[in-house]
């Protein structure tokens, strides 16, 4: 199941929890529990509307990126780490290839 | 099983089974496990009481509880396991653990599990499962789990796991004895119990038996073969470390040839347990209406509808359009009719004997330009403040998952819609806020389609002409146009997306978090940093174009139609005529580039009129096909200096946002000329 999870990331036909958790047949509670588990084994990596704020001209309190995480939606991504698409390309697309 | 026999001459550890008669107890080793926050501490404290002692394990500064419990007849030694998410050697407790399970063979693992977050606690069950121990749930926190809508059927469970399920709440005292019990019946129980374990798939059993050719007969003392074979299959360090100490080289070299094929087996190992997992909490567990996630499940079978969806969004969109004209209208025209026209008549009672042409500029041009920002700020608050309630409530990855399908037919993902949402109250944050965009590419992208989505200004200047041309059918106007934008924006990115190198696939997903009730401060505060931000990046902005703008209208010799503004509109002239317009129109679009607001100013100085005077003097001099023109051209039109701003920021170059000019310009004038020359037969 973990695997289908990774090429589906990988195929990236379906982005959003409750489409993937549809076709995975499983809660999104679950899905969130399997991807905690692939970001823990390094094969995906979350991104939380991070900014470094660094180089920035803008002050980070009118900064839109510190809006967007201020209104309170953790909206949390993830993408797929290089051990990630090496996985999907050499173990579970068995020869179509990611790149 | 091993049990402790208390004499006079002190204790001796024996491994058979057996019941002492008279004074001497049995002493039953129960293990409590479980993951951090599930009540396992409470668990233990209940049922032992005082009588506890608290150390480190051998060797480790991870603390170490054992204590004790009679029931029915035994003594039960309590040891409190750390707490832990799995059994893999990540870290000191869970090796801790799994070694106390699989060297000191306790008679009985109890595993405490939050009835509220079983999806999350039965992976740990899940590997216990595989040591092939004694096992009893202890089913807490089943007080919260019903707060939450959770119902949870205790027998189905039972059946499903093939394990004694115990429901309680800790916490409150409840089900310890049930738990005694049920820990004493696992115990004394004869004849080993059948729990029903995670799948195992055709590939692993295949690898496992590869496995196992090449360890059996080198595994140490209390460790099962099958269990050491599922480990080494994981790349589990410690176990890895232990067989190549036990293993010749050449035995250990066909095992890592094994291991290093079957990475992908550990993969489907795991992804086998969440099965099981899935498949237990299917079985067991049932959400009632009330509970938040069926709520908000509820809600986005509307919102993340293919169809309602998208029709809510529009429905929404129009909402914000039509109730900030209904708030802001009544207050913009108060302040024109009040405010300003007193601050007017002051100013030129008080400049009554400065020179003409201060007294002009100071009336009307400064004056009226901040009535109109005043005026266009009372719209924005409205406006401002609907979004950041949007924003708060959750409703903004509703509109990025909607808007998914789209964004990935241009190459990116639905998340670059949220900055783009951005842009209905201004362009500026909008751009600012594509750094949550994950990749160069698609931040770049996102950067130069996001002035697409028109602001306020523009979507104000659209309706305050719809009105005077279309009538009642003024909305279905801006709505038409505001979609024209967003085909122009798809077929723009779909060719930038093809021009781009690099195009990459959209390899993440995103969650749709639960909805919530707006925090009213959180609201206010977004509403306040966009209002500053405006005030500050935008107000003197505005200012210094009608000063100049006045200036250039005023001068050389204060007759505007003599004027240096003049001279150049009539030399754009013909443009103006492909699309029905006067050069005063034009330059007002030119001028929206330094200020979206200072359209209607330079409008208004241009043509001569005041606020009320505007609107029928447009109406006499335009068709509505030229002004359909108009609007459509000042939709497209290229972002403002504001934007352009922005975009050199956060692009890191003038290369794209230049390009990003020229294209915007070709293409709104591109479209203001063939809409007028088609519209100009049918209107």
């Amino acid at each position: 199941m973990l695997g289908e999870l990774l090429q589906m990331i990988a195929e990236g036909e379906v982005s959003m929890y409750p489409s993937i958790a549809h076709r995975l047949n499983i809660s999104e509670g679950l899905l969130e529990e399997m991807l905690d588990h692939l970001k823990h084994d390094g094969y995906i990596s979350q991104t939380n509307n991070e900014c470094s704020g660094k180089g920035c001209a803008v002050s980070c309190k009118t900064c839109s990126v510190s809006t967007i995480k201020a209104a309170g939606s953790k909206i949390r991504t993830w993408v797929l780490t290089d051990k990630g698409i090496k996985t999907v390309n050499t173990h579970i697309n068995y020869g179509k290839q990611i790149s | 099983m091993s049990i402790e026999k208390n004499t006079s001459s002190g204790t001796i550890l024996e491994k058979d089974k057996q019941v002492y008669s008279g004074s001497d107890q049995q002493l039953i080793t129960v293990a409590i496990a479980g993951q951090p926050n599930v009540g396992k501490s409470t668990v233990f404290n209940r049922l032992t009481g005082l009588r506890q002692h608290v150390g480190n394990w051998p060797g480790k500064t991870v603390e170490c509880k054992k204590g004790k419990f009679n029931y029915n007849g035994g003594t039960y030694r309590m040891v409190d396991l750390p707490g832990n998410y799995s059994l893999t050697a990540n870290s000191p407790e869970e090796v801790i653990a799994r070694d106390f399970v699989i060297k000191e063979q306790p008679d009985v693992v109890v595993v405490v599990v939050n009835a509220a977050a079983l999806e999350r606690n039965l992976y740990l069950v899940s590997e216990i499962l595989s040591l092939k121990v004694p096992l009893v749930i202890a089913l807490n926190m089943i007080d919260v789990a019903e707060e939450e809508g959770l119902k949870v059927d205790v027998k189905a469970l039972e059946s499903a796991m093939g394990v004694k399920v115990v429901p309680m709440v800790a916490s409150k005292n409840k089900g310890i004895h049930e738990l005694k019990a049920a820990i004493n019946e696992i115990a004394r129980a004869s004849d080993g119990h059948e729990p029903n374990l995670p799948e195992k798939s055709t590939g692993y059993k295949e690898v496992l038996t590869r496995v196992r050719a090449q360890i059996t007969g080198n595994i140490p003392v209390s460790y099962s073969e099958d269990w050491v074979a599922l480990k080494l299959i994981e790349g589990d360090r410690i176990i890895t470390e232990m067989m190549k100490k036990q293993l010749d080289s050449s035995k250990w070299k066909l095992l890592q040839n094994i291991l290093s094929d079957s990475e992908n087996i550990a993969l489907g190992i795991a992804g086998s347990r969440y099965k099981w997992i899935g498949n237990m909490v299917k079985s067991a567990v049932k959400r009632s209406e009330k509970s938040q996630i069926n709520r908000t499940a509820r809600i986005d079978r509307h919102t993340t509808h293919p169809v309602r969806g998208i029709l809510i969004m529009i429905g929404v969109l129009i909402s914000i359009i039509v109730v900030g004209m209904g708030i802001g209208m009544p207050v913009a025209l108060g302040l024109m009719n009040g405010t300003v026209h007193s601050a007017q008549a002051a100013a030129t009672s008080l400049l009554a004997n400065a020179p003409v042409w201060i007294s002009g500029l100071v009336v009307d041009g400064i004056i009226f330009a901040i009535g109109v920002l005043l005026v266009i700020l009372v719209f924005l608050i409205s406006y401002f403040a609907m979004y950041a309630v949007l924003e708060d409530i959750g409703y903004m990855s509703r509109v990025a998952y909607m808007m998914d399908n789209f964004m990935r037919r241009i190459g990116l993902h639905g998340k670059s819609f949220l900055p783009m949402f951005t842009g209905f109250a201004c362009n500026i944050p909008a751009v600012i806020g594509t750094r949550v965009v994950e990749t160069e590419r698609s931040r770049l992208m996102t950067v130069l389609l996001a002035p697409f989505i028109p602001c306020p200004a523009q979507i104000m200047i659209t309706a305050f002409l719809a009105s005077i041309f279309f009538g009642a059918a003024a909305p279905v106007v801006v709505i038409a146009l505001i979609l024209l934008n967003f085909v122009v924006l798809g077929l723009s990115g779909k060719m930038l997306n093809r021009a781009l190198p690099d195009r990459e696939q959209m390899r993440m997903i995103m969650e749709l978090p639960l909805y919530h009730r707006p925090n009213l401060r959180t609201v206010g505060t977004l509403v306040w940093q966009r209002i500053k931000q405006f005030i500050i990046k935008v107000g003197p902005v505005v200012l210094i174009t009608v000063t100049v703008v006045w200036a250039l209208a005023y001068f050389p010799n204060g007759d505007i139609q003599t004027s240096f503004i003049a001279r150049f509109g009539r030399a754009i002239a013909p443009l103006g005529n492909l699309m029905g317009l006067k050069w005063e129109m034009i330059v007002a679009l030119l001028v929206s580039f330094v200020s979206r607001e200072g359209i209607i100013i330079t409008m208004g100085m241009l043509l001569g009129a005041t606020e009320e005077g505007l609107v029928s003097t447009l109406g006499t001099m335009m068709v509505p096909a030229a002004a359909l023109s108009f609007m459509v051209t000042q939709m497209l039109f290229m972002p403002c200096v504001g934007t352009l701003g922005a975009m050199v920021e956060e692009s890191r170059s003038w290369k794209w946002p230049l390009f990003s000019l020229a294209y915007f310009l070709v293409v709104s004038f591109g479209m203001g000329i063939l809409v007028y020359q088609v519209a100009r037969f049918i209107l």
